[in-house]
């Protein structure tokens, strides 16, 4: 295993210019670099799709689909965003086209796995880990993926409302309203379990 | 209301503030938003109460994770990148063997049947002439209509009747009707013998008012009615087998 860092996703002056770097050499085929970039970003990758998609047989695959689109696209990177709104920009896409496979796959829609929290309750590892206390994780279960990946992207990794519209590219009035219905259905959960 | 009114006035910022409050915690507003929300705290008894909540919230979802990569995961990567590079590898190898194939170096007999090709191989010139030549003597008969062919079949799709021999007919009348009967009867519908009878008993038959096609097909349905008459058409319908024939 290797060791990684688990920071939050806003950039200190440094991880930014680290990041441009190895994006720079990966553009070169640079191997090293690629292998850097995902340990660095591997366990808030992790997070991050276990919040979207809540599948805990998919997030290592996601992890690679992203890696792997980074690997091939990193000459089409345009420095307008940080490498890091770029990648986790490039996770939540892929993390939306995993769930919906797996909803076609399971012939349900996308609501009915939202509204049942399926695979909540099974979850193991990453997203028990992730299980903070026993009323957030049932609580989270209750919100929709994106509503899910506003808060995570907030809360833990720090992001802007202006980068989030960038990862989820929406506008950042959508990124306020997501959050705000996110936060009325949790205190209502909340209240109901008090 | 602007944003300076709502600066000014915090009791009126209450929903935008209330919005900003998670990127309050996580410190990502600008300077203009931290003062808004600042001064709205202020005097929003329930905003601080969302604002200590939200804190609770944010402080147990910071979780620790594992601070661990999968290796084998990321083998998998490298496994697939090498996957497709040495598939565009091969790809290209491919491409550059055939490259070379197609710009081999001939063998003997190879160089030989070129060499005889190349001696009664015209200059590129003149072939592209003969070419065009060729193509202007084809391309004519292509688009050019045959009136002797199209003339000989009417079909629905070829449904053109020359107006020329409107007023002519042929007729075949029974073994045993005398010229009297014949003349009466074309008398009905105004018409004359032109010519015969052929060797087959036809005769030409001019009617004398000039007539549409479909007057034409009156007449003979008349003259058809007569018991008499074993045959009658109009004679456009044979015109160019008779030129043909008479050809």
């Amino acid at each position: 295993m290797i060791k990684t860092e688990n920071r939050p996703l806003s950039d200190s002056g440094n991880d930014f210019n680290r990041d441009i770097e190895l994006v720079a050499r990966i553009c070169n085929s640079d191997q090293k670099a690629l292998e850097l970039l995902y340990s660095s970003y591997y366990s808030r990758l992790s997070r991050f799709i276990a919040r979207v998609i809540t599948r805990e047989d998919l997030i290592d695959e996601v992890i690679n689909d992203v890696m792997y689109v980074v690997w091939e696209k990193a000459k089409s990177y345009n420095h307008q965003c940080k490498p890091s709104t770029w990648i986790f920009g490039i996770a939540y896409n892929r993390a939306r086209q995993a769930l919906r496979d797996a909803n076609r796959n399971n012939e349900e829609s996308l609501e009915n796995l939202i509204d049942n929290g399926v695979s909540f309750e099974d979850d193991k590892s990453i997203l028990k880990q992730l299980e903070m206390s026993d009323w957030l994780l049932p609580a989270l279960g209750k919100l929709t993926p994106d509503q899910r990946a506003v808060i995570e992207l907030t809360y833990f990794q720090g992001l802007a409302y202006s980068e989030i519209a960038e990862v989820m590219a929406c506008p950042e009035n959508t990124v306020k309203t997501r959050m705000h219905h996110a936060r009325k259905k949790l205190a209502t959960l909340l209240t109901s379990t008090d | 209301m602007t944003q300076q009114d709502k600066n000014n006035n915090p009791y009126a910022s209450h929903e935008d503030s209330s919005l900003l409050l998670p990127w309050y915690i996580n410190k990502t507003l600008n300077s203009s938003e931290i003062e808004l929300v600042e001064s709205h705290l202020k005097v929003c008894l329930t905003c601080k109460r969302e604002l200590a909540t939200l804190k609770k919230f944010s402080s147990a979802f910071k979780t620790e994770t594992s601070n661990q990569t999968n290796k084998a995961n990321f083998n998998k990567l490298i496994d697939r990148i090498h996957g497709t590079t040495h598939a565009a590898a091969n790809d290209a190898l491919n491409n550059v063997i055939k490259e070379k194939q197609r710009h081999a170096l001939p063998t003997a007999n190879q160089r030989n049947s070129r060499a005889q090709i190349k001696r009664y191989r015209l200059p590129r010139p003149a072939l592209a002439m003969a070419a065009a030549l060729m193509l202007a003597l084809i391309i004519p008969r292509f688009i050019v209509k045959d009136n002797n062919l199209t003339n000989d079949f009417h079909t629905l799709s070829n449904a053109e009747i020359p107006n020329v021999n409107n007023n002519s007919i042929r007729v075949i009348f029974l073994d045993d009707t005398n010229k009297t009967h014949i003349n009466d009867l074309l008398a009905t519908v105004h018409g004359r013998i032109t010519s015969g009878p052929s060797a087959q008993g036809e005769y030409s038959v001019a009617i004398e008012n000039k007539l549409t096609p479909e007057n034409v097909q009156g007449v003979i349905a008349e003259l058809k009615k007569n018991t008499n008459i074993l045959f009658a058409e109009p004679a456009y319908a044979l015109v160019s087998s008779d030129k043909t024939i008479g050809n």
